[in-house]
């Protein structure tokens, strides 16, 4: 990767104190960084932190949610630290949202000509701004055959996978620099969640966006992201490109999730046994450990050191590579 | 065969009302003449995308919505038309399972209360005694620690109140069991392990099962048969290994490839609205489509055991 990064995230730590309960660490140190037009997925199971991640960067944190540890920074400038219209200009025009129930996205009272609009005015306004032009070629190129009579629609008219072409196309209307998605096929048919898919692929890539996208599926992560980060327990056990992470996975977690995946004729389906630990204290040692085939001595003794298994990947992990 | 199968479907239709709006009601068939037969303790997997009538089929055969056309047997007797007291008796031989396991459970019993509330509604016939050892057997099935049984749904793991959910649907001893979507909510990690149980129960031969999802991977894995349903209609049917490993339909060739993830498959149009028109449900997205898939389509033989709705899938390779 060339020049600086778009955004950059160290050693994040976030804590949930809402009251109820012992305050939560759903995030214990993410980094991450995201180069300009550059497409990154981040998988892992529910709970490992990875839409507290996305959160954080928005400052759309749940209630009693807050930055306690590293930073967070965009183009240079702490994300944390941005005052009320700062953050406006950078919501938005600089980094948009994709949400996981695309209908509840939308606002139901208003037409997709209107939503999509609005959200190009607000952001890009200017001497040649043609929103309602940007609405029809964007609806275009993201298959729809009518844009003229889908603008006209309320978003109770349009069923899951139309709802997330259109939630794409307000994204896009804000002119970010890097867009974020949030399990955006889940409710989607697999058919439909696949064509979503390379429709954000491709549009993200016309329109000169990066793209951070989250799954729990890394099926669906692989399909759109050439850069993979696996999440576990609030850290990102390992990263790398998707072939290296896919044809030789290190970390024994990535294994693991990869082996959870493919479903053989004659073999029974394979699973993770244990559960994710609680994350209402810090994890020193290893988070994965208790549920780990290949667990030695040292997992229990010291922290896991940051290692490079070959090419550009990370992992943390006691595994010498090429171990296990 | 000559034993009486568990359940029965002849020429099932259910045609939904729409009103669009004031003087204008639309009707939109839901399913359309679809027939199949489970033998006992066999399991048959019905697959399609939303909108392909395979929920409106479990509906339908639980009695939640009455058919418009066609028969429903269960062991030999017909549910359509049922009373709901009258529908009782059979109530014991019909379960189901939910694709949400929070929302499927009420919060405020413990799961003991929730396994034993159908045993205790449908099995008078057992003394105290023995509903006390239908609960233990079923949840021991189903691998759910006894420290949890006391416990309420909240503190159940999505994974672990999908086998409290499983052993619900067991515990008074059903013929068929029907299962909706009943690992799409779970974390790849789970999926697995609720997978494998029902491919254990499935050997043990406890009961027949109808397995609906959208995803046609997850499905092949634990049934015999498949159903592959697009737009209220039938595509394709066969012995599941079989079809997953020579799909001979396009939509379920890119069912098949959708699941993998892998491009191989033939790429299918966006699904757009409803088309009206007669002839072929899946030409419009169709890649293969040509002049000749106006006409109505008929399932066709294509092999021993298997039905394809497709005149070009008829004709050898």
């Amino acid at each position: 990767m060339t020049g600086a990064p778009l955004l950059s995230l160290s050693g994040l730590e976030v804590t949930i104190d809402n009251g109820a309960g012992p305050p939560v660490l759903p995030l214990q140190g993410v980094d991450l960084e995201i180069f300009p037009g550059e497409t990154v997925g981040l998988v892992g199971e529910s709970g490992s932190g990875k839409s507290m991640t996305l959160r954080s960067v928005l400052r759309i944190l749940p209630p009693g949610g807050s930055v306690t540890g590293g930073g967070i920074s965009w183009r240079g400038r702490s994300v944390p630290d941005m005052g009320a219209e700062e953050l406006r200009a950078f919501r938005g025009a600089e980094a948009a949202m994709i949400y996981q129930n695309p209908t509840a996205a939308l606002d139901p009272v208003l037409t997709v000509r209107r939503q999509i609009t609005d959200a190009h005015r607000a952001n890009r306004d200017g001497p040649d701004a043609d929103p309602l032009g940007f609405a029809e070629s964007v609806l275009r190129e993201l298959e729809f055959g009518n844009p003229g009579e889908i603008l006209n629609r309320y978003p109770h008219q349009l069923s899951g996978g139309m709802a997330q072409r259109v939630n794409i196309a307000l994204a896009l209307a804000c002119g970010p620099s890097l867009l974020m998605a949030d399990e955006p096929t889940t409710g989607l048919d697999v058919t439909t969640g696949l064509r979503v898919l390379d429709l954000l692929e491709e549009q993200v890539r016309v329109h000169n966006a990066a793209l951070l996208f989250i799954s729990h599926d890394l099926r669906a992560v692989a399909r759109v992201a050439r850069r993979l980060g696996v999440m576990y327990a609030g850290r990102i056990v390992e990263a790398g490109t998707r072939e290296e992470l896919l044809s030789s996975p290190a970390h024994p977690y990535t294994r693991a999730l990869i082996g959870c995946m493919e479903l053989r004729p004659g073999e029974p389906p394979r699973s993770i046994p244990g559960a994710v630990p609680t994350m209402t204290e810090r994890h020193v040692l290893c988070s994965f450990r208790e549920r780990c085939p290949s667990r030695m001595e040292a997992c229990e003794g010291e922290p896991p050191p940051e290692r490079s298994p070959g090419g550009g990947r990370k992992m943390l992990c006691h595994l010498e590579a090429g171990d296990g | 065969m000559g034993e009486t199968p568990v359940l029965e479907v002849r020429g099932l239709s259910k045609t939904y009302r729409v009103r669009r709006s004031v003087g204008r009601t639309e009707w939109v068939p839901a399913v359309e003449d679809v027939s199949f037969t489970v033998e006992r303790a066999r399991s048959v997997g019905i697959v399609g995308e939303s909108g392909s009538g395979k929920s409106t089929i479990a509906r339908c055969l639980l009695g939640l919505v009455e058919p418009t056309a066609g028969e429903i047997k269960l062991n030999g007797h017909s549910l359509v038309g049922l009373s709901v007291r009258r529908m009782r008796p059979h109530r014991r031989r019909l379960q189901m399972v939910f694709q949400m396991p929070h929302s499927s459970f009420d919060p405020t019993r413990t799961i003991r209360r929730a396994v034993m509330q159908p045993l205790r509604r449908l099995r008078a016939d057992l003394s105290r005694a023995q509903r006390e050892e239908r609960l233990r057997e079923a949840l021991g099935a189903v691998g759910l620690a006894e420290e949890l049984w006391d416990r309420r749904p909240a503190a159940l793991s999505g994974g672990q109140l999908q086998r409290a959910a499983i052993a619900r649907a067991l515990a008074p001893e059903p013929d068929l069991v029907a299962l909706d979507e009943p690992t799409s909510s779970l974390d790849l990690s789970v999926r697995g392990e609720i997978l494998a149980l029902l491919q254990e129960l499935q050997g043990r031969r406890m009961a027949a099962f109808v397995f609906i999802s959208h995803d046609l991977e997850v499905v092949r894995a634990c049934v015999d048969e498949l159903i592959v349903m697009y737009l209220g209609q039938v595509v394709e049917r066969g012995p599941a290994e079989e079809v997953f490993a020579d799909p001979r339909h396009p939509y379920t060739q890119a069912l098949v490839a959708a699941s993998r993830f892998a491009p191989d498959g033939p790429e299918l149009g966006p699904k757009g609205e409803r088309d009206p028109r007669a002839g072929c449900r899946l030409a419009p997205r169709c890649p293969l489509a040509e002049a000749d898939c106006s006409a109505e389509q008929t399932l066709l033989p294509a092999g021993p055991e298997r039905l394809v709705r497709c005149w070009k899938a008829e004709a050898p390779a």
